[in-house]
């Protein structure tokens, strides 16, 4: 994702294009920046040209929201288009942050020409658990058509060495048993390395599946 | 009344075997074009990539149209679920593993039935396109997926299999069709063998088990399942609850 900033008489006005994801987030602390500088600063991003956003991205945007409620400032998102906007109706964040469109949202039509991209997963580093242990983090959609990535995400999660490695799920958004086979595979090849994969904070369709399929065991006690 | 759907093309003038294929089974083709003054529910016909972020409000269906294809992929299920008041979704297997139209059609089918479990519904959705995409139009089994090195092959042999045009052309083809009370009747359908629905369904099924679950995890959430056309066909049943 490129960020351009420009500065007006009546605020910092950035432009992001692009995709957005977790590995935007130094990219994005500009912003994070312009929103902490002081109160009364007005902190406009327009992201017409913003192509996709994922969970994590969402989460800077909310991180930027709340940080600007803190100091006093204000942020502004200014003409979401296509699947961000779609993204953004999903995870219901125009009751939360200030989302204004100047133009015509595109995306909505039968005419629209962006493919449909999948949300698939993401993975990251989330730093360390409370007893000091190596924690990442899914986000997005963990379904069949990810058994590609799958096996880089494995070999990953046991880089991460033993003896105990948090699988944190609570941005992950949907998996199916597919997805499920695949945790399960991960949770084996760790427990051959001597590492113990524990499962953390599943929501909404993830939360239901695992209890669904009896799988509750798993999860950090 | 039924209302003979309308199937609007994209990218230019109406192919031969559509206008064909359409009239045959009911239905009519033009060329989507704008303030098009047609009767009658819509479905697209066009490139995967139109489908976009969703269906468009007054469209009730969406056929990927690809040049390559031997046949028309409009079929009488779909017309028929069009007509009734449903809704329709046809992909081919390339296209369902390079992005993620269920989505998409869950989105659409809260539309057609807001009060039923959406998060139920998409979970058997997946399920089943997932079954179809892989066991069905791929006929591979899940026996490789328990373990690392498994996973490897199994993605290994999926690369293999869609280079045959042939298997990668496949369809997936959902509809849905209000049912009973305020719920809705799914059906996915694909290209390959079928398999013993009761069958599988009468498997036990192990805790730590990583592969066999899809069936089960439908049965669980939905209020009836059933297969049809030779095991090809998974029907899918779901009202709201209480």
């Amino acid at each position: 994702m490129d960020i351009f900033t420009d500065s007006h008489s009546d605020g910092t006005r950035f432009t992001l294009k692009g995709v957005m994801s977790f590995r935007d987030r130094d990219a994005f602390s500009v912003i994070l920046d312009a929103v902490n500088q002081r109160a009364g600063a007005k902190v406009t991003v327009d992201l017409t040209a913003l192509e996709h956003v994922d969970s994590f991205g969402i989460g800077l945007f909310l991180l930027a929201n709340e940080q600007a409620v803190g100091v006093g400032s204000s942020l502004h998102l200014l003409n979401p288009q296509g699947d961000v906007s779609r993204i953004f109706d999903l995870a219901n964040l125009d009751a939360i942050l200030s989302l204004k469109q100047t133009m015509p949202a595109t995306g909505a039509t039968a005419r629209n020409s962006a493919p449909p991209r999948r949300i698939g997963i993401d993975y990251r580093h989330l730093g360390k658990a409370e007893d000091g242990s190596p924690c990442v983090g899914f986000s997005g959609r963990l379904v069949f058509a990810e058994h590609g990535h799958f096996q880089e995400i494995v070999e990953n999660l046991i880089a991460n060495g033993g003896p105990r490695v948090v699988l944190d799920l609570s941005e992950l958004e949907f998996m199916d048993s597919a997805g499920l086979s695949m945790i399960m595979i991960a949770h084996e090849e760790a427990e051959a390395k001597q590492i113990a994969l524990v499962l953390r904070n599943p929501k909404g369709a993830v939360a239901q599946l695992l209890s669904l399929s009896a799988l509750e065991f798993m999860l950090e006690a | 009344m039924a209302s003979f759907p309308v199937i609007l093309f994209e990218g230019g003038d109406v192919p031969d075997s559509l206008a064909y294929r359409a009239g045959k089974l009911g239905a009519e083709a033009y060329p989507n074009v704008e303030f098009l003054d047609v009767a009658g529910p819509r479905i697209l016909m066009a490139p995967i990539s139109c489908l976009g972020a969703g269906f468009a409000p007054d469209f009730h269906g969406f056929i990927e149209y690809r040049a390559t294809d031997q046949g028309c992929p409009l079929t009488q299920v779909m017309v028929d679920a069009v007509a009734a008041g449903g809704l329709c979704l046809s992909a081919c297997t390339a296209s369902l593993l390079a992005c993620d139209p269920v989505q998409v059609f869950c989105a659409t089918v809260l539309r057609l039935a807001p009060s039923i479990d959406a998060m139920m519904v998409e979970l058997a959705l997946a399920e089943a396109v997932g079954n179809a995409v892989i066991h069905g139009n791929l006929g591979l089994k899940s026996d490789l997926r328990h373990s690392l090195a498994g996973l490897v092959e199994f993605n290994g042999r999926i690369a293999e299999q869609l280079r045959d045009p042939t298997l990668a052309a496949r369809r997936v083809q959902m509809t849905a069709l209000p049912y009973g009370d305020n719920g809705v009747e799914i059906q996915v359908s694909d290209d390959g063998d079928g398999f013993d629905v009761e069958h599988e369904l009468g498997k036990p099924l192990e805790v730590g088990a990583k592969s066999g679950r899809g069936l089960a995890l439908i049965r669980k959430v939905s209020t009836h399942i059933e297969g049809g056309r030779g095991g090809r066909t998974l029907v899918m049943r779901f009202l709201p609850a209480g």
